[in-house]
């Protein structure tokens, strides 16, 4: 019984010692910006003139009938929901064929894989813009010599949302391999050997095994995925401003919050913007991991 | 010769689709950044040629000397170096910690408190950086190491990659800690960290990332040119009218490296690191 | 041992944290200067600096820090409400109103004053706010047309347009398609997207201006207050231009390519640009045979452009002891020597009244950056709103030049510039400038 309660008494003390003074870090860095942030959202307020009238709701009102708040948001949405999809998915499955096949020539794969990760964002969105150009871009090249038209990658709205994702989620495919690698290798052999012993096949060993112990790290990955993807803004804005685009620029949130609180000045407007996307990754975080509790 | 069973086991329809995508997906890495080596060794003239040449007539290495003999250029690099170092190092001892006590401990409020952190990362910097800013100039340290780090020393993403990672470690092996004795500090250094050796790589090297590519943070506190980072120095380098990609290409190579570099050392301890522990997941 | 390491590493990283700060003495006298404009870096770190320390030997150094456009736009609004200001800083003379008016920037001293006394009236007018001076311009820029002599010969025109209809026909005519139709060498390349204020500004130019009209108006009622000054004929003519140029013209589309670039590769005819361009047309097309000229005479029966200056100002916040130091830089900037060398370096227009750039620029830009007789010349104002407006209408103007429909459609364009009006007003209404 004593020992118990003195074991209680270390972890509690462990714990405080963890758990403090990292928090009291995190809520100077972090909390108290974003609480500010927060206060300053039911204001007009300009960075430079300093003026400060309180509004209430009126910003989120005016954001709710912005036409470029809600294309940005409906533009941010798009991306995310397959850029997501796409890179997880991708990441899970170049995962398993690094963790099932152990020779050079995956090594090696695996190294090229992690490059897109590790080159920042505006010159590997250059390159890309350079493959989709309209004029000297390889991939009208090919389609030119296969027959099909030309595709306006850069100039037409629906066509540079797939373009984003396609960018998006190139960069991030070795990331995740990455983090699922590791997953799988945590996962013990005894339960892949005690599952063949019971007589199951490879997709059933997938779902009973392998699936639902990667679970915490797919989670993982879902919502981390998520949450970038939906603070897209480098690659949207190199791929359309410059001086030879004539589409019009592809709104994301970040991008949005940007002109409005930095280029126009607005930071009352531009904190309100961030709380919007907040509450809503936030609702999209608490779904999925509602859907994998389910699961 | 487990190992053996393996490889032929898996071998089979849907092994050899893997493959397919696998080695699509290599060349199509491959190939924008083989596009960005050969351009960062081309002349003005050849990156603006129509129709675009392939190949450069020969290697134009004055895309590097340039950015080399820069006087501030190692400054800036070694800015970087110490910034991401700094601030990786922190970051992964904390979110090691944290993931550890979110993982294996119950307290009050911890669920609040997990929220609470994962939400930091939901919100953009570009939504907090103003305050921040206003806070880090009223303690003076604009135009220092410790204000440029300030913002990442922690990090929402590695706590919750460490705690999602934690999970696995069999609380068993917690338990025969403690029966032998053994203090929570003790058995966090001498059980759990050993069997964390992977993940806490693919952490280090991700923060690191995080921290070297950083650019609005440092953009804004910065304001004295030998305290700028790589990213924001190359472009310096730059002129406005026109892009000169040979020298923005050998500009992303050579900002590119270090990081390639630490991601080869950390795929050693991914890859072997179960292996080095000895133990078996 | 782990811990007498451990104890060690953590003194060195806590040191290393505090090396990067401040490590000059108060005695040295060391200026510091931003700028973001990429062009005049080499002047001003080769040519002004130098001048500036001859007088001065007692000035340890001046760091001149350069930011590029965006990342300035995102640092000033922050570091400078802080209290970070630098002792000297360049910026466009649109992005300063706010700061002037928050009071970031004290008005000018008799010091610089003489210093703009020197300058062209036009210009000492356009740094006036509310009576008094602020800033002093250093760089000039305003938009002339570029062409393409091979074209034009080829193509039998002698002399460039001197009207914008004669421009529009002209266009026309040397506009090239390739086999699926699409506009291979536009005959007037045309700024259909991209960054807002740009495209706002090439269409202030080339369609408000040219129609006798500007973004805002003064109010007749409320001086001091503006309202928008294109909700009207003139307006609706001004984007007809644009709808027409792009649907009946055809001198551009959206595939092509655009700009100086496409100018120096010979894939445009004409081309509306800034003085800096040449910098790019000998670089990227040095053996094109071009010619520039100035705007040609709009509907409004004028030729009309805009003069944007680069301002230099002292910020309110510069320590007295730096002051003086400050100002003479800024004197230095524009002596005539000096300026000679901007010209030379940054292709840029020098603001002294009565310069004479002959001899220092490519002499073919001399027609298009000589002001004829009939030439208006516009600035940006000093409004706190200006910025903001023309930003929202240059977010809205690309989808509406994707709209073919508007082609033969007055109602839908009127429709367009009442919204685009729209817009300016409520950006004025939102600082408190706006009024009937």
């Amino acid at each position: 019984m004593l020992k118990y309660k003195k074991q209680k008494r270390n972890d509690l003390m462990f714990v405080t010692a963890v758990i403090l003074p990292i928090t009291l870090l995190f809520a100077f860095i972090r909390f108290v910006p974003i609480a500010q942030s927060l206060i300053t959202s039911f204001y007009q307020k300009n960075l430079v003139l300093r003026t400060q009238v309180f509004i209430g709701i009126d910003n989120y009102k005016f954001l709710l009938g912005d036409q470029f708040f809600i294309k940005s948001l409906s533009n941010t949405m798009f991306v995310t929901l397959f850029a997501t999809l796409f890179s997880v998915s991708i990441g899970l499955l170049l995962a398993s064929v690094v963790n099932s096949v152990q020779n050079q020539f995956v090594r090696l794969g695996q190294a090229i894989l992690f490059l897109p990760v590790v080159i920042s964002m505006v010159p590997a969105t250059l390159i890309w813009k350079y493959i989709f150009d309209y004029n000297f871009g390889l991939l009208n090249h090919i389609s030119g010599l296969i027959g099909i038209p030309k595709s306006n990658w850069l100039n037409d709205p629906n066509l540079t949302r797939w373009a984003v994702i396609i960018i998006s989620t190139w960069k991030e495919i070795g990331y995740n391999m990455m983090i699922f690698l590791v997953g799988l290798k945590a996962i013990p052999r005894e339960l892949y050997e005690s599952a063949s012993l019971d007589g199951a096949g490879k997709w059933h060993k997938f779902w009973s095994v392998t699936f639902p112990q990667l679970k915490p790290i797919t989670l993982f990955v879902i919502i981390v995925e998520t949450i970038k993807f939906v603070k897209v803004f480098t690659q949207a804005i190199v791929l359309t401003t410059g001086s030879q685009s004539s589409g019009e620029i592809f709104y994301t949130m970040v991008y949005y919050l940007y002109q409005t609180g930095f280029h126009l000045r607005q930071i009352g407007l531009a904190s309100a913007a961030s709380i919007i996307l907040l509450l809503l990754v936030m609702l999209l975080t608490w779904i999925q991991m509602v859907i994998t509790k389910e699961r | 010769m487990k190992r053996n069973r393996m490889m032929y086991e898996r071998f089979d329809l849907f092994s050899i689709l893997g493959i397919i995508l696998f080695i699509t997906l290599v060349l199509l890495s491959l190939f924008p950044l083989l596009w960005m080596l050969v351009t960062s060794f081309k002349t003005l003239e050849e990156t603006h040629s129509i129709p675009p040449a392939i190949w450069p007539n020969s290697l134009f290495i004055d895309n590097y000397l340039n950015i080399f003999s820069d006087k501030f250029f190692p400054r800036y690099f070694l800015n970087s170096v110490i910034i991401s170092v700094l601030i990786t190092v922190v970051a992964v001892g904390s979110s090691v910690l944290m993931g550890y006590v979110f993982a294996k401990f119950e307290f009050p409020g911890k669920k609040l408190l997990f929220w609470a952190i994962l939400a930091t990362i939901m919100i953009p910097e570009e939504a907090y950086v103003v305050p921040l800013y206003q806070t880090v100039s009223s303690l003076k340290l604009t135009n220092s190491y410790l204000g440029i780090i300030l913002p990442s020393i922690i990090s929402s993403f590695g706590v919750f990659y460490m705690k999602q990672n934690m999970e696995s470690v069999p609380n068993e092996l917690l338990e025969a800690a403690k029966i032998d004795g053994s203090g929570n500090l003790n058995t966090f250094v001498k059980v759990v960290v050993p069997l964390q050796i992977s993940s806490i790589s693919v952490l280090s090297l991700l923060l690191f990332l995080i921290a070297w590519s950083d650019y609005l943070w440092p953009l804004i506190v910065v304001s004295k040119q030998r305290m700028y980072v790589l990213e924001i120095g190359l472009t310096y380098l730059q002129n406005q009218y026109y892009i000169d990609w040979g020298f923005v290409m050998a500009g992303c190579v050579i900002a590119m490296a270090p990081v390639f570099i630490l991601f080869l050392i950390a795929r050693n301890y991914v890859m072997e690191g179960i292996a080095m522990t000895g133990i078996k997941g | 041992m782990k811990k007498f390491l451990t104890v060690i590493l953590a003194l060195a990283m806590v040191s290393a944290l505090f090396a990067g700060g401040a490590s000059e003495q108060k005695e040295d006298i060391v200026l510091t200067f931003w700028t973001s404009t990429a062009e005049a870096v080499d002047w001003y770190t080769n040519v002004v600096t130098p001048a500036f320390k001859v007088k001065h030997p007692e000035v340890k150094d001046v760091e001149i820090t350069f930011t590029s456009i965006e990342d300035f736009n995102k640092k000033l609004p922050i570091v400078i409400p802080s209290g970070e200001a630098p002792d000297l800083m360049e910026m466009e003379d649109s992005w300063a109103p706010q700061f002037i008016t928050a009071g970031y920037i004290s008005p000018n001293s008799d010091r610089l004053n003489n210093v703009v006394a020197k300058l062209k009236p036009s210009l000492q007018m356009a740094i006036e706010h509310n009576g008094k001076k602020y800033g002093v311009p250093a760089m000039l820029i305003h938009e002339f047309m570029y062409y393409n002599k091979t074209m034009f010969d080829a193509a039998g025109i002698k002399e460039f347009p001197n009207t914008m209809d004669e421009l529009l026909e002209v266009a026309q005519k040397l506009t090239k398609r390739d086999a699926a139709g699409n506009v291979d060498i536009s005959g007037f390349s045309m700024r259909l997207g991209g960054n807002p204020n740009g495209t706002f500004q090439k269409f202030w130019v080339l369609a408000l201006l040219s129609n006798g009209v500007e973004m805002v108006e003064e109010s007749k009622t409320t001086p001091g207050k503006f309202h928008c000054g294109f909700d009207n004929e003139a307006g609706y003519n001004a984007l007809k231009l644009y709808i027409d140029m792009l649907y009946g013209y055809k001198v551009d589309d959206f595939n092509s390519m655009k700009d100086s670039e496409a100018f120096a590769a010979g894939k445009t005819a004409i081309n509306m640009r800034e003085s800096q361009s040449i910098q790019t047309i000998l670089e990227l097309g040095p053996n094109l045979d071009w010619r520039s000229a100035p705007m040609p005479i709009g509907k409004s029966g004028k030729r009309a452009t805009f003069e944007i200056a680069l301002n230099l100002y002292v910020p309110a916040s510069t320590k007295e002891v730096n002051k003086p130091y400050a100002e003479s830089f800024i004197e230095t900037a524009l002596e005539q020597k000096v300026q000679e060398e901007m010209v030379r370096k940054a292709f840029c227009l020098s603001p002294l009244a009565g310069f004479n750039h002959v001899g220092l620029i490519d002499p073919r830009a001399e027609v298009g950056y000589t002001f004829p007789d009939d030439m208006v010349v516009y600035s940006v104002p000093i409004h706190n709103a200006y910025d903001a407006a023309a930003t929202r209408v240059g977010n809205a103007l690309p989808s509406i030049f994707k709209d073919a429909s508007l082609y033969n459609n007055p109602e839908g364009i009127r429709k367009q510039v009442s919204y685009l009006a729209k817009l300016v007003n409520d950006a004025y209404k939102e600082y408190g400038e706006y009024a009937e």
